[in-house]
C-alpha cells in the first residue's frame, strides 16, 4: 500500500508493536512522568516552521480536479429550504452555489454586472426592461423537475410569487424581500425565453439588486413540494440546480456535499470536482487542528494573533488574505428621543474616534467607512474626499473643537446622563467597550454625561417602528451590494417607512433632500448615479448623519493553502496579503482551482465524494 | 434497603424539579431568543418589522407568558417530551437519537482510558512508594488534577501537532461500527485526553487506599503464609482497597459527561455535548432544556447506582 499521509505508521503504532521488558517498561514509565512537564513545554512553546519544499509559484493555468473542502457558518445551520423565505446565510451561501440568479457580479465590489440566467437585457426606460433568457439553462435531474429546461415562466413564478408573499394555500408567509419585488407591477413572457418587467416608478439600482445574494432562482416544483409542505424538510432534493454544482448530500447539521453539476450551462466549469462543507466548528482548536494538517484549505482563527501565528508557523507554505466583514459598525442615536437639536447628532458624529475604534478592537485592521461603507467602493466617498469631512479627519483637533462648540450650543450638558447601549453580542467579544465608549464621548466633548449600559438587538428591533429606541452601538445588516442607493432612500426619505429618525418629518427639515433622494434612486446612467449618491452623503454628513453614525468596517486575517487558487479581488503574493472580495459572489466558487502540482498539495488527505 | 432506594427516587424527583426550574429561569435571563438570533442580520430590511417579529413569535409560542411556558415545560418533562426544536421541528429525541452514539463512544473510550492509566498508575505507585517512580507517578497525576480537561486536550492536541504524531480527524465523523480505523483516528486523542484526567483522581485514591490497606494484619498474614506476592497485592489488598475507589470512579463517569460538553467541542465530535452547546448558542430553548434534564437524570440516577452498588459489594454497609 503506498504511504501516504493516512497511512503512515505513527510514533505510536512503532511502539505498540516494540517489545517490552521490565526494564524498558519503567523506562517508559519514567519518561511518562518527565513527558508530562514536557509536553506542557512542546504545547506552547512557539511553533517552528516545518521543512517547506522548494516553492512553486509560476503562475500555471486553471487545473480540474480536486475536492474543496471549507467551513461555512460556525454554528448555523438552515433555517429553511424555502429559498424565498430564507433570511439567514447558510441557505444563502448554498444558493449562491448550485442557483442562478438572473444577471450577477462580474467584479462584486465594483458591481460590474454580468448576465447569468439573462444572456443580454434591455433596459427600453428606468422603469421597464427586457431579459432573454438563456436556452442552455436546465434543472438538476430529479424525481421532481425531470430535468426540465429553465424557461422564463420560472423567473415569472420567481417574481410574482415574492410579490405577492402568499403560500399555496393562500395564508401570508414570510417573504424577507417582498418590497423590493413588490416594485414589479406586471411581468410579461411573450414568449419562453423572454421576460418583460415593468416597474412601479424607475429604479436605477434595480439590476444590482437582482445580482444580490438572496435573489436567485429556485426551483418551482422543489419549492411547492418541500419549501411549502415542510420549511424545515432537509434533503438534497429540497434546492435541484442549474448552477455549477449539485447538492448531492445534505447531512444535516454536519456537512453539505456538493458536486460538479454536470449540465452546467457555462462549459468547462466549475474548475473542482465538488465542495465539501462542514457546518459546525465551534471550538477554534478544532478548527486551527484541521488547518494545519490539510483538512481544511482555509482558516481564520479567533484573533489576529492566533491566526498570525499559524500563518507564521506555514509561512512559505500559506497565503495571507484580509477579508472584510460586511457587518458595518455603527452609533444609532435616537433623535425622536434625546438628540432632537441636530446640532447635538453632528457633535456626536465629529466626537466619536473612528481610528481609535479601530485600533482599540481590530488591531488596526480596519477603514473608517462613510454613509456609504468602503465596502461599495463605487458609491462611497474617495478616501482623500472623506478624511476631510466632519468626523473623519486625521487630525482630531479640529473635529473636537467642533464638536464641543456644537454640544455647547445645542444644550447638550443640559441633557444630563445619556445611556449608550452596547449590543451583547459584540459585548462578547469586545467586553471593554461597554466602557471604552462612554469614555471615549465624555472625554472628546469634555463632558461627563455618557454612561455605557448593556442592551440587546430585541430593544431595538421592537422600539424602531416606535421611535423609542435607545442610543446604541454594535454592527448593523450586512451589505449585501455594491449599489447603497435603495438603502440610503429607504433610510432618510420622508415618505420611507424605515426612516426612523423622521428626517423631514419634524427632525432635521433638510430641503430639497427628498427630491435628491428620488433623483438618486432613478438614475440608470452609472455615473450620473454615483454623483448623485455621493452628494446625499454630503448631506448626510453635514448633518450629523441624521443620527445613523456609520463607523466603520473591519476586517480579519485568514491563511490559505497555496494550492488554492481563490477567485480573489487582489492575489496575494509572497509580501503582500491578498483580499478577498467585500460584496458576497458565492458563484465566484466556479471559477476556484486546486493547483494539484503545487507541493503543498502533495500532502493533503484526499477528499472523496 | 428498598425504603432507601423509594427516599432516593423521591429526592431525585425534587433534584430534577429544581434542575429544570434553574434551566428553564437562567435560560429566559440570557439576552435574546431563537427569533432575535435568527432576524438580527435584517436590522434594517424589514419595513414591517415589528409585524414579522409579532407573527413568528407568536408561532413559535415564544409569546406565551413565562410561567404558562413553564408550566407547560414541567409537564412536558414529566410526560418524557422534551419538546421540539425551533430550528428544525424535529423532537429532541430525535435529534438526541442522532447525537448520542458519539457521545457514549467517547464515553466509553474515555472510561476505559481511565481505567487502564489508573489502576496501573495507582498500584505501582503503592507498590514502589516513596521510590524514584511513586514520585514521577505522584508528580504525574497531581499535574492533571491541577489540569482542567480542557487544557490538556488542547496541550495534547498541540503536542500531537507539532511532532505529528497521529492525524487527528477533525471533519469527519465516522462510528466505530461502520468504519473501525476512522473511528479510532477520531477519537484517540479526546479520549486519551479526558481518560488521563479522569484516571489521575482515581490513581491518587486507588494509591493511598492500598498503602492503608497494606499495613493491616491479614496482608501481613498472607505474606507469612509465604503467598506470591502479586497474589496479595492483586487479589488481597486491591480487592478491599477498591471499595472507596469504586466511588470515585461513579464520579468520574459523571464527569465524562460534563467533560463530553468540551472535548464534542474541541474536537468537532457530533454529540449530545456539542448539541447542547450549538442550541444554547441559538437560544433553541425546548432541545437544551430538553437535553440538561436528560443529562440531570443520568447523573443522579448513576449516583443511585453507585450507591446501590457500595452497598452491594459491602455486606457491612446497610442503609436505613
Amino acid at each position: 500500500m503506498q504511504d501516504n499521509y493516512w497511512t503512515r505508521a505513527s510514533n505510536w503504532g512503532r511502539l505498540a508493536r516494540a517489545r517490552v521488558n521490565r526494564r524498558r517498561f519503567l523506562a517508559g514509565a519514567a519518561t511518562l512522568g518527565a513527558g508530562a512537564l514536557a509536553y506542557t513545554v512542546v504545547g506552547c512553546r512557539e511553533s517552528q516552521p516545518r521543512a517547506t519544499p522548494a516553492a512553486q509559484e509560476t503562475p500555471t493555468a486553471p487545473m480540474s480536479g480536486s475536492v474543496a473542502r471549507a467551513v461555512a457558518f460556525g454554528a448555523m445551520d438552515f433555517d429553511n429550504v424555502d429559498l424565498h423565505r430564507v433570511r439567514a446565510n447558510p441557505t444563502l451561501w448554498l444558493s449562491g452555489v448550485i442557483l442562478n440568479k438572473i444577471v450577477r457580479f462580474k467584479n462584486p465590489d465594483a458591481g460590474e454586472l454580468e448576465g447569468d440566467l439573462a444572456e443580454r437585457w434591455e433596459i427600453v426606460d428606468p422603469a421597464n426592461y427586457v431579459f432573454h433568457i438563456r436556452r442552455d439553462v436546465f434543472w438538476q435531474d430529479t424525481p421532481v423537475t425531470r430535468g426540465r429546461q429553465f424557461t422564463a415562466e420560472d423567473i415569472k413564478w420567481h417574481i410574482e410569487r415574492q410579490a405577492a408573499g402568499k403560500l399555496l394555500d393562500g395564508s401570508t408567509g414570510d417573504f424577507p424581500r417582498r418590497t423590493f419585488y413588490q416594485r414589479i407591477v406586471r411581468v410579461e413572457t411573450p414568449d419562453q425565453f423572454t421576460v418583460r418587467l415593468t416597474l412601479n416608478q424607475p429604479l436605477g439600482p434595480f439590476l444590482n439588486i437582482l445580482a444580490e445574494f438572496g435573489h436567485s432562482v429556485p426551483n418551482r416544483e422543489a419549492t411547492e413540494r418541500y419549501g411549502e409542505g415542510d420549511p424545515k424538510t432537509k434533503t438534497e432534493e429540497a434546492m435541484p440546480a442549474t448552477g455549477p454544482f449539485i447538492l448531492k448530500q445534505w447531512r444535516e447539521g454536519k456537512e453539505w456535499i456538493l458536486q460538479r453539476n454536470p449540465r452546467y450551462f457555462r462549459q468547462g466549469l466549475p474548475y473542482l470536482d465538488g465542495l465539501v462543507v462542514p457546518l459546525l466548528f465551534h471550538d477554534p482548536a478544532a478548527g486551527r487542528a484541521a488547518f494545519e494538517q490539510k483538512q481544511l484549505d482555509g482558516w481564520a482563527g479567533p484573533d489576529d494573533a492566533t491566526t498570525r501565528a499559524v500563518i507564521e508557523a506555514h509561512r512559505s507554505d500559506v497565503w495571507e488574505l484580509l477579508n472584510a466583514v460586511s457587518n458595518t459598525v455603527y452609533f444609532h442615536l435616537n433623535m425622536n428621543t434625546t438628540f432632537r437639536d441636530v446640532r447635538l447628532v453632528q457633535a456626536m458624529n465629529l466626537a466619536f474616534d473612528r481610528r481609535a475604534a479601530i485600533q482599540t478592537f481590530h488591531q488596526g485592521l480596519g477603514q473608517v467607512s462613510g454613509p456609504v461603507t468602503w465596502l461599495q467602493e463605487g458609491f462611497a466617498i474617495p478616501p482623500d474626499q472623506l478624511v476631510q469631512m466632519d468626523g473623519y479627519r486625521t487630525n482630531r483637533d479640529e473635529d473636537i473643537r467642533k464638536a464641543r462648540q456644537l454640544w455647547q450650543a445645542a444644550g447638550g450638558p443640559a441633557l444630563g446622563e445619556i445611556r449608550i447601549s452596547i449590543i451583547q453580542d459584540w459585548l462578547a467579544l469586545w467586553p471593554d467597550t461597554i466602557n471604552w465608549v462612554p469614555n471615549m464621548l465624555n472625554q472628546a466633548l469634555g463632558v461627563n454625561q455618557f454612561v455605557g449600559v448593556r442592551g440587546t438587538y430585541e430593544d431595538v428591533t421592537a422600539n424602531l417602528a416606535n421611535g423609542r429606541f435607545p442610543n446604541w452601538f454594535a454592527w448593523t445588516s450586512a451589505v449585501a451590494g455594491a449599489d447603497p442607493r435603495l438603502g440610503l432612500w429607504s433610510a432618510y426619505h420622508s415618505t420611507s417607512p424605515t426612516n426612523y429618525q423622521k428626517v423631514n418629518q419634524g427632525n432635521a427639515s433638510v430641503p430639497g433632500f427628498d427630491s435628491l433622494l428620488d433623483r438618486m434612486l432613478s438614475e440608470t446612467n452609472p455615473q450620473e448615479a454615483v454623483r448623485l449618491a455621493r452628494d446625499v452623503q454630503r448631506i448626510i454628513i453635514e448633518n450629523g448623519q441624521f443620527g445613523n453614525i456609520v463607523l466603520y468596517n473591519y476586517m480579519y486575517r485568514s491563511a490559505v493553502w497555496k494550492y488554492v487558487r481563490g477567485a480573489w479581488r487582489t492575489q496575494p503574493t509572497e509580501d503582500r496579503p491578498g483580499q478577498s472580495y467585500s460584496i458576497p459572489a458565492f458563484h465566484l466558487w466556479e471559477i476556484t482551482w486546486h493547483d494539484q502540482r503545487h507541493p503543498t498539495y502533495r500532502d493533503r488527505p484526499p477528499v472523496s465524494i | 434497603m428498598t425504603e432507601y432506594i423509594i427516599r432516593r427516587l423521591l429526592i431525585n424527583i425534587v433534584v430534577l424539579w429544581v434542575v429544570a426550574t434553574g434551566v428553564f429561569f437562567s435560560f429566559h435571563a440570557l439576552p435574546g431568543d431563537y427569533l432575535i438570533r435568527q432576524l438580527v442580520s435584517q436590522l434594517e430590511v424589514q419595513e414591517d418589522y415589528a409585524q414579522v417579529v409579532a407573527e413568528a413569535r407568536r408561532r413559535l409560542g415564544l409569546d406565551k407568558p413565562i410561567w404558562q411556558r413553564y408550566g407547560e415545560f414541567l409537564w412536558d418533562t414529566a410526560r418524557l417530551d422534551l419538546g421540539r426544536s425551533l430550528e428544525t421541528g424535529r423532537s429532541t429525541w430525535q435529534e438526541l437519537a442522532q447525537r448520542y452514539p458519539a457521545t457514549v463512544e467517547l464515553g466509553v473510550l474515555i472510561v476505559l482510558v481511565a481505567f487502564a492509566t489508573s489502576i496501573p498508575v495507582g498500584l505501582l505507585s503503592a507498590i514502589r512508594h516513596d521510590s524514584w517512580l511513586d514520585n514521577a507517578l505522584r508528580a504525574f497525576t497531581v499535574l492533571h488534577l491541577a489540569m482542567p480537561v480542557f487544557f490538556l486536550a488542547l496541550l495534547v492536541m498541540l503536542g500531537v501537532l507539532r511532532l505529528d504524531l497521529w492525524t487527528i480527524d477533525i471533519v469527519g465523523s465516522p462510528h466505530f461500527w461502520t468504519d473501525p480505523a476512522g473511528a479510532a483516528q477520531k477519537y484517540a486523542i479526546p479520549a486519551l485526553a479526558g481518560g488521563i484526567a479522569s484516571g489521575a483522581g482515581i490513581a491518587r485514591i486507588l494509591r493511598s487506599q492500598m498503602l492503608e490497606v497494606m499495613r493491616n494484619d491479614f496482608i501481613r498474614t498472607a505474606f507469612a503464609k509465604g503467598l506470591e506476592t502479586r497474589l496479595v497485592w492483586v487479589r488481597h489488598a486491591m480487592k478491599n482497597a477498591m471499595l472507596p475507589v469504586l466511588t470515585v470512579m461513579g464520579f468520574a463517569i459523571i464527569g465524562i459527561v460534563d467533560g463530553a460538553v468540551i472535548l464534542e467541542n474541541m474536537f468537532n465530535i457530533d454529540g449530545v455535548g456539542r448539541y447542547l452547546v450549538t442550541r444554547l448558542e441559538m437560544r433553541d430553548q425546548p432541545p437544551f432544556q430538553g437535553t440538561v434534564m436528560l443529562i440531570a437524570f443520568v447523573v443522579v440516577t448513576m449516583n443511585l447506582v453507585v450507591d446501590i452498588a457500595y452497598a452491594w459489594l459491602d455486606p457491612r454497609i446497610r442503609y436505613r
